[in-house]
């Protein structure tokens, strides 16, 4: 199990939002543009989440039952989350509404 | 949910915001409740652990010796098998080379001769010096020593190796000590907070300002163990990894026992410092269900750097840190604590309000609930 599917799929779908909204202000223009801007900001921010913070951590000892029930809240709020960031983007073509 | 126009941000614009927000919020929420932000910590009231354990008992030490001692032994020395270059500079008796290579707690023995955890211990009854700070140091053989007889108690006073049997080294692979009841000590209503350890090579005293010093960096790597006595197996707890700086300049004022004087001289000795955050000490003090208390304590050295011109990296068996070498060294262990009940409310608590937090930011996200609208669409 890879605890940090979480955190990459938050930063794909941030990822996705921010750089299609960026598109569409023209900012940038080209697919190629795009994928290289997507591809830096989720791996980069994916990066930041799991080397520079414990925010990977919290979440693996939430799912291994290391904070109890309070955990297990955590991991369903990120997943509630992340859900709905996928849906708003399918849906709407923004994260939050 | 914020029109277009004269609005001073766009509904896009709010957007980004938002989900920068999100994503900056949710890393510094958890940093919160892990670095216990509630609570303020001072690392400068360390309580000397190893003092107040009894000594051992050896009733029963065919079964698992380690877990009667008081102090320390090896775990892990280095992971290079020297028993080849003894038996070469004379030491053929296989009972005094049996545990010159100890892996996982187990000698490598010379012809099946293994045993476990006899080798290197720290079981005096008194300590060796206690220095200004009123720290207890006590004696440890190096990474590996010989055996001056076979029978069971004299294993228990290894031999030091002479200069000239010296191999050079002690190793290039990691050094690992166990504590087997270094925690029994601390109090039922308190967790671990920090563990320091001291290693100084007290034999040999250096000029502290013409000898040629280092510094450098090494991974510093904790694991608890306890008997599981369902399973009949141990279970390990998570390994807990620092990168460490080092600096072997150890100057240090010490007496030789109660009433004698206190000198200030400068060794070759290193303190490794782990500082265990909130969601670790949790983690910990919820690892054994029979408390801390009956946890082993495993610590681990390896990947020693020198920051010289040369900056070398795996020195480890090479580099002067108090361990390594020929004779004994001193060691000391030290503990901050913390009320269990503090670690508890502060990981619990703060974990249930970032849930309900984490929680709503999902339901805002929705169109079921605008908070934005449901505040402001007020005024």
């Amino acid at each position: 199990m890879d605890y940090n599917i979480w955190i990459y799929l938050l930063t794909a779908f941030v990822s996705i939002f921010i750089i299609s909204k960026a598109g569409e202000s023209g900012f940038l223009n080209s697919g190629l543009k795009r994928g290289v801007g997507g591809s830096t900001l989720q791996i980069g921010s994916s990066y930041y989440l799991i080397s520079y913070t414990n925010f990977a951590s919290f979440i693996k000892a939430s799912y291994n039952g290391n904070l109890g029930l309070p955990g297990y809240m955590f991991i369903t709020s990120i997943s509630i989350l992340v859900v709905v960031f996928a849906f708003n983007l399918y849906k709407y073509k923004v994260a939050i509404r | 949910m914020v029109k277009k126009g004269n609005q001073p941000i766009s509904i896009n614009g709010f957007n980004v915001i938002a989900v920068f927000l999100v994503l900056l919020i949710l890393p510094f929420s958890t940093a919160f409740i892990s670095n216990g932000l509630f609570f303020s910590r001072d690392y400068d009231d360390y309580e000397p652990l190893l003092d107040n354990i009894s000594p051992p008992s050896l009733s029963n030490p065919q079964i698992n010796e380690v877990s009667n001692l008081v102090g320390a032994s090896w775990y892990n020395n280095g992971n290079t098998n020297y028993t080849g270059w003894y038996e070469g500079v004379g030491y053929n008796n296989e009972d005094d080379v049996e545990c010159i290579s100890i892996r996982n707690g187990i000698c490598q023995g010379w012809s099946g001769g293994a045993s476990s955890f006899n080798q290197n211990w720290l079981g005096n009854n008194y300590p060796k010096y206690i220095d200004e700070k009123n720290r207890a140091f006590w004696t440890m053989p190096k990474t590996h020593g010989v055996w001056g007889s076979s029978t069971v108690g004299a294993k228990y006073t290894p031999n030091n190796i002479s200069q000239a049997d010296y191999p050079g080294s002690s190793g290039t692979g990691n050094f690992d000590l166990i504590f087997p009841n270094m925690l029994k000590s601390i109090d039922q209503t308190k967790n671990i907070d920090s563990l320091k350890f001291t290693f100084i090579d007290y034999n040999t005293i250096h000029n502290c300002n013409s000898h040629v010093w280092y510094n450098g960096s090494f991974d510093g790597k904790i694991q608890f163990r306890y008997f599981d006595n369902v399973s009949s197996t141990y279970k390990y707890s998570n390994t807990y990894e620092k990168r460490f700086d080092w600096d072997n300049k150890y100057q240090w004022t010490r007496s030789a026992g109660a009433g004698m004087p206190f000198n200030t001289d400068c060794f070759h000795g290193i303190d490794f410092q782990y500082n265990f955050d909130y969601l670790e000490a949790y983690e910990i003090m919820n690892f054994n269900p029979n408390g801390i208390q009956d946890v082993e304590t495993i610590i681990s050295i390896d990947n020693i750097c020198k920051n010289d011109l040369t900056n070398t990296c795996r020195l480890n068996g090479f580099v002067e840190l108090g361990f390594n070498g020929v004779d004994d060294f001193i060691i000391s262990v030290e503990t901050m604590t913390l009320e269990t009940a503090v670690i508890d409310t502060s990981v619990r608590l703060g974990t249930i309000f970032l849930s309900i937090g984490v929680f709503l930011i999902a339901v805002a996200s929705t169109t079921y609930w605008n908070p934005l609208k449901t505040i402001f669409g007020r005024l």
